[in-house]
């Protein structure tokens, strides 16, 4: 496959992690943490990727294509963008595989360094929710009458 | 603490619960000033258990629109000086009030929360006691809800998260209680509501926070 590599995937660590990406910003929910993240620019672009589940070095060639960079520089900018990610547990990594990479456009603003917003005003709200602690039984149901 | 409590109840199809609801409101050691219920074009009869109550309790009936607009029917309807919503498949411990109000009164502060209990509809109800800051831990001075405004309508589900965003950021000085005010009950609807938009409208209460957030920078 033309312009494919092959390394290990990197994905969204579902479904603990959540997140949609909408006019260049993601917004990323994390139910374990009850922190919540958001994203712009390179970050986001490489997101949206990680979103569809992507290889680093699928990742390194979007930053090159976007910004312009030297195969180089891609390459750590995606390893420390990633160590960034995993240190708050927003991706998980599978088996070596082969993924083309996502076509992207040249970016219109010059490159900056992928920066994560970080928040956790809304924890103990977001923590309630009781989605986060479902097991595979599902829900019991509630008495008939209460 | 002085000062008339008003209590809204938003239901929608919780026929089965709604009326322990109204019950554990009635058993208050310290009973609000009025208790007024929204029906949210219930289909299950939930109505009808409500009008069971008579006079004791007031209700309003609506085509369904969701939770945040029918809390603020009711918030339009109420004329306390003080607010207090309870879900219609929740329960209020018998001095979820009273201690609310001590605390209130005892702070200085616009807001208080106490401490939730989820409960799986089991016999037993003793789960952790965890600081919940939902709808029906909250009781709040009307004229800090007003200065915050009404629960969006455009979400279904974390108006609640959106609108205690929206009290952070208005500066609503807020406190909690240690004691358990709230009984909430998770059970099959729960899950059916997340079931049909999974994290979309949290997702887009947390996008409209950042962007606040980034306008205010």
């Amino acid at each position: 496959m033309k312009g494919a590599v092959e390394d290990s995937s990197v994905s969204v660590n579902a479904p603990l992690v959540v997140s949609e990406t909408i006019d260049g910003e993601a917004i990323i929910m994390h139910h374990g943490s009850g922190l919540y993240f958001d994203i712009v620019g390179s970050g986001a672009l490489l997101w949206q990727a990680i979103e569809r589940t992507t290889t680093r070095s699928a990742l390194a060639a979007s930053l090159c294509t976007a910004y312009r960079l030297a195969p180089e520089q891609a390459a750590s900018v995606v390893r420390d963008w990633l160590a960034v990610l995993a240190g708050h547990d927003l991706i998980a990594y599978g088996p070596a595989s082969v993924v083309a990479p996502v076509p992207v456009d040249v970016a219109a603003e010059p490159f900056a360094a992928p920066v994560l917003g970080v928040h956790a005003d809304l924890a103990d709200m977001l923590l309630l929710d009781p989605i986060h602690d479902v097991d595979e039984a599902g829900w019991p149901m509630g008495r008939a009458h209460a | 603490m002085t000062g008339t409590l008003g209590v809204v109840v938003a239901c929608h199809d919780q026929a089965a619960y709604v009326g322990a609801a109204i019950n554990s409101i009635l058993g208050q050691t310290r009973v609000p000033d009025e208790i007024i219920v929204v029906d949210d074009g219930s289909r299950d009869g939930s109505a009808d258990v409500v009008r069971g109550f008579g006079n004791r309790v007031r209700l309003i009936v609506q085509p369904n629109r969701g939770a945040a607009a029918a809390r603020n029917t009711g918030v339009a309807a109420a004329t306390g000086e003080l607010l207090a919503f309870l879900d219609a498949d929740d329960l209020w411990p018998a001095t979820s009030v009273a201690c609310r109000l001590e605390n209130l009164a005892g702070t200085g502060a616009e807001l208080v929360f106490g401490r939730v209990r989820q409960w799986r509809g089991a016999d037993d109800c003793d789960g952790p006691a965890i600081p919940g800051r939902l709808a029906g831990a909250m009781l709040i001075r009307r004229a800090a809800f007003d200065r915050v405004g009404g629960f969006d309508e455009r979400y279904r589900t974390a108006e609640t998260i959106d609108w205690l965003a929206r009290a952070d950021e208005a500066g609503i000085v807020q406190a909690n209680c240690d004691a358990v005010v709230l009984i909430r009950r998770i059970h099959g609807e729960n899950l059916m509501i997340r079931s049909v938009a999974p994290a979309a409208d949290s997702l887009r209460v947390l996008r409209s926070a950042v962007t606040r957030r980034r306008a205010r920078a």
